[in-house]
């Protein structure tokens, strides 16, 4: 070894924390927004003129693509690398891409998957419609959740369910519904008012559902992790995707760069709300989110709750000629919600933007469901008493 | 992170951030852990860190002065950071010095026994090395650590510190005289038959 070769393996230096180069990040982005031109705030409201005031939204959870055929972990074969991703939109523009690397930088995530039950606390809620005939309108009804996931492939699942209330959901439906005599509850089937359940204005009585004993597993990709797999996803955002695109395809493989964009996004949805992260895998999530075609930035927007957060969004569903789309429904804007600051998720929504086939009586661009995370944790307590809870599997009795 | 999806060129970006001022954040994303770890070889601690942040700052305000004929952007980038650590120069020979004195005396314990003769040389060769730092001059320092540990190629070097490429080599060479000769315990003035290699 020369005095060169001892010099560049002398006094190495340990790579920046997250919070040194968040730090770092936000100095400079401090600077570029006290740069940025006046005219700049214009037209990021024209952007949400054109955009999400048209709104959108959509519905939607449910991977639109049903795939879960085989399933191998993480871990399995990489990617094949004849589809490329960015075929399907354009680069997300840069201002989103440093709203989503920052978040990347400062998100905590859960903590690592220690404890028995991993628990979150979720509010849903999902536009239905109501009325007789000829006074149909749609109202806004609101479940809350909490579930332990458990861990063990001995325990048991536990899921709080707790009918939450029900509004009429805008201007027009309020009018109809003062049409209808201001009703306090709603016939789940109209068809059989006496017999079918009721949506009531108020909130309902908890109810608790138990499942079969087995590890609780989160759709991810194109098959369903454990919470330990999900926390060996890879950290790398380039990986992950592969690892993404792979699973997709597993489950079908001529699925186009759109619809696999869709699915690696579906896939973050889960990700980020619905599954248990540690900081290095939502910080995978957001920095994939940095890269994925066609999104776009909405700026800062109030959740179902109220919380303040920032909102990126895709447009999914859309109507290609020629092409069938296994959503009959429309063209459906999802909403991903999150704390910039903290990096924390909070909800996401979705708008259906021109309502079709099953979906006609929607308003165009009305909020058409969401899910708000109020609360994630992991803990070794035990979930509540399941005495009398219902079996997950069996089913409300057909009504009518 | 991510940069394997990326296309656009160093150059591109940045002129582009003139018109878009949110587009230099890709340069960030793209250089900052490199430039952290060239400064907090330098500066340890806080003071790497503040001279990778302030080096992005820096450029920001002076991104329309960039010019791409004379170099590339990563070039611009560490001969910013370069500046900045030769306004801290004491620092950093304090620096080294305080390392290498660390190094000396490492505390005990039972792995030391089990080195290997050599590996235990290279160590105490490093650590006079480092302590050599100290006392080179900051032109012929700057030319060296950029190179070896910024790994900048000659050209690059020159760029960033606005010297001809023929400066940077004989700064490199009189600075490698200067280590070789605390590793040889021999009078640095001395001629040596080596001769400069490329970086």
């Amino acid at each position: 070894m020369d005095e060169l070769d001892l010099l560049a393996t002398a006094r190495p230096a340990t790579p920046p924390t997250a919070e040194t180069t968040a730090a770092a990040r936000d100095r400079l982005f401090d600077l570029m927004n006290a740069e940025r031109p006046a005219e700049a705030v214009p037209r990021r409201r024209n952007r949400l003129l054109g955009w999400g005031l048209v709104p959108a939204l959509a519905a939607a959870v449910a991977l639109l693509l049903v795939l879960t055929v085989s399933w191998g972990g993480p871990g399995g074969p990489g990617a094949r690398g004849d589809v490329d991703l960015a075929a399907a939109g354009p680069r997300p523009p840069q201002q989103l891409r440093n709203l989503l690397l920052a978040a990347a930088d400062r998100t905590s995530g859960d903590g690592p998957a220690g404890g028995r039950y991993w628990v979150s606390r979720v509010e849903s809620g999902t536009l239905l419609q109501v009325g007789g005939a000829g006074n149909r309108y749609a109202i806004m009804g609101r479940t809350e959740e909490t579930s332990w996931h458990p861990v063990r492939r001995d325990d048991r699942a536990v899921y709080l369910q707790r009918w939450a209330g029900g509004a009429p959901a805008g201007d027009a439906d309020r009018a109809a519904w003062r049409r209808a005599g201001s009703p306090s509850s709603w016939p789940i089937d109209e068809s059989c008012p006496a017999t079918s359940g009721r949506y009531t204005a108020g909130a309902g009585a908890t109810r608790t559902v138990v499942g079969k004993p087995e590890a609780s597993t989160f759709a991810i990709g194109g098959g369903y992790l454990t919470a330990a797999q999900v926390r060996d996803l890879p950290a790398d955002p380039v990986r992950l995707q592969a690892w993404l695109i792979d699973s997709l395809r597993r489950g079908n493989p001529n699925l186009t760069a759109a619809e696999l964009s869709k699915g690696v996004f579906d896939s973050m949805i889960n990700l980020l709300y619905q599954a248990p992260g540690t900081s290095a895998v939502r910080a995978a999530a957001y920095r994939l989110l940095a890269e994925l075609p066609g999104l776009r930035d909405l700026g800062t927007v109030t959740d179902p709750k109220g919380r303040a957060g920032t909102a990126v969004t895709l447009v999914t569903n859309e109507e290609t000629p020629g092409v069938r789309q296994a959503d009959s429904g429309g063209p459906q804007e999802v909403r991903l919600i999150f704390d910039p600051k903290s990096g924390r998720p909070l909800a996401w929504e979705t708008r259906v933007l021109r309502p079709a086939d099953y979906l006609a009586w929607v308003p165009a661009g009305a909020l058409f469901d969401y899910e708000a995370v109020l609360e994630t944790r992991w803990t070794d307590d035990p979930p509540p008493s399941t005495t009398g809870a219902l079996p997950e599997e069996v089913r409300e009795p057909a009504t009518c | 992170m991510g940069g394997q999806t990326i296309s656009e060129d160093d150059v591109a970006v940045l002129l582009r951030s003139r018109a878009d001022p949110d587009c230099f954040a890709e340069l960030f994303e793209r250089y900052f852990a490199g430039l952290h770890g060239y400064a907090s070889r330098r500066l340890d601690g806080a003071g790497g860190d503040d001279v990778a942040a302030e080096t992005f700052l820096i450029a920001f305000r002076q991104r329309d002065r960039f010019d791409p004929a004379r170099g590339s952007v990563r070039a611009w980038l560490y001969g910013i950071a370069t500046n900045l650590i030769r306004s801290r120069r004491r620092e950093e020979a304090r620096g080294y010095l305080a390392y290498a004195r660390a190094a000396a005396h490492p505390p005990d314990d039972p792995m030391h026994e089990e080195r290997t003769t050599d590996r235990v040389a290279a160590a105490a060769a490093r650590t006079r090395i480092v302590a050599a730092l100290a006392g080179l001059p900051a032109r012929d320092r700057d030319a060296l650590l950029l190179v070896v540990w910024g790994e900048l190629s000659h050209e690059e070097t020159a760029a960033a510190l606005g010297v001809p490429v023929g400066t940077v080599g004989s700064r490199l060479h009189r600075a490698r005289r200067k280590i070789r000769a605390a590793l040889d315990d021999v009078d640095p003035t001395r001629p040596t038959e080596r001769t400069a290699r490329h970086g």
